[in-house]
């Protein structure tokens, strides 16, 4: 029964771990995939957030974008915040790896994507996403 | 969709924790009856519109000054979905389970357990992710075009850029 109680907790383990995993390397794929180019309206020497969403998203409206303001109330000046409608634009999407929405990227101020959130990210997190990505 | 409503998303995600720990449990330990009993908290939360664990946080963690609420103006449908997503899963996980498929029982149990800890705790919402490529795919209703005028990519009425 150990044995077997044992050989559960392993599975379980290696799933987690899988998991975790796959998530990981989605979000460097992400990350790679995001150099190829940024959108019209950014601007050189500032952090940025550059957002994915679609009309049809309520989590992009209800929880994403308040977080955002937040933080754009926070930090003022010193972040641009560009929103891409993933559905007008999904050439835009597919470059930069967009497999849902809301999608953010941490765009540092030379204009080097450092992190990804593929779904809601509060606030709290974007901001510490955003102070690791300044000089 | 409805109107807003406030929506404490701090018992969604005592709700969502409750589940993935349940179900781990219930397949490290090999008791079924855990997962049913996860099933039936979901389908009693789908049924009443409340996250099935969220009694967790209001009278336990709530009042212990162990979780802080965190309500925001949100649209009830979309927890509505995954719960009753979920629990319709995990009710062909547990028949599963009781019908001597025990690959095919936990592997379900299992997927409710993986897509709650991303929502919980990488934001990644499977509804969403549908929505998204079902509106890529340009199935009827599941795309919105943007208002007359409105240049693609931009957002109406303003630059594609917030310029502050």
């Amino acid at each position: 029964m150990n044995t077997e109680l044992f050989s559960r907790f392993l599975i379980a383990l290696v799933a987690a771990v899988v998991i975790w995993l796959v998530w990981f390397v989605l979000g460097l794929w992400t990350l790679r995939r995001a150099k190829a180019g940024l959108p019209e309206g950014y601007v050189p020497g500032r952090a940025a957030i550059i957002y994915f969403s679609t009309p049809t998203c309520s989590s992009c409206r209800t929880v994403q974008r308040p977080a955002i303001e937040a933080l754009r109330e926070c930090l003022g000046g010193a972040l641009q915040v560009l929103e891409v409608d993933a559905s007008a634009r999904p050439d835009l999407a597919s470059t930069w790896g967009v497999l849902s929405v809301p999608t953010t990227f941490i765009i540092d101020g030379r204009g080097r994507a450092c992190h990804v959130n593929h779904g809601v990210a509060h606030s709290e997190k974007l901001f510490a996403q955003i102070k690791e990505s300044l000089p | 969709m409805d109107e807003l409503e406030s929506i404490d998303h701090t018992a969604i995600f005592v709700s969502q924790v409750s589940v993935v720990v349940l179900n781990l449990l219930a397949f490290v330990l090999d008791q079924p009856w855990l997962a049913v009993l996860v099933t039936i908290f979901m389908l009693l939360g789908a049924l009443l519109d409340t996250p099935g664990f969220g009694w967790v946080y209001r009278l336990a963690l709530r009042p212990l000054g162990l979780a802080r609420p965190h309500v925001l103006a949100d649209y009830p449908e979309p927890h509505r979905f995954s719960q009753g997503f979920g629990a319709t899963v995990m009710v062909a996980g547990s028949l599963g389970l009781f019908l001597q498929a025990s690959l095919f029982g936990w592997t379900l149990v299992g997927l409710v357990a993986a897509l709650a800890a991303l929502n919980a705790f990488g934001g990644f919402c499977l509804g969403c992710f549908v929505y998204y490529w079902l509106g890529r795919l340009g199935l009827p209703g599941f795309t919105r075009r943007p208002p007359a005028g409105t240049f693609p990519g931009r957002r109406p009425g303003g630059a594609l850029a917030d310029e502050h």
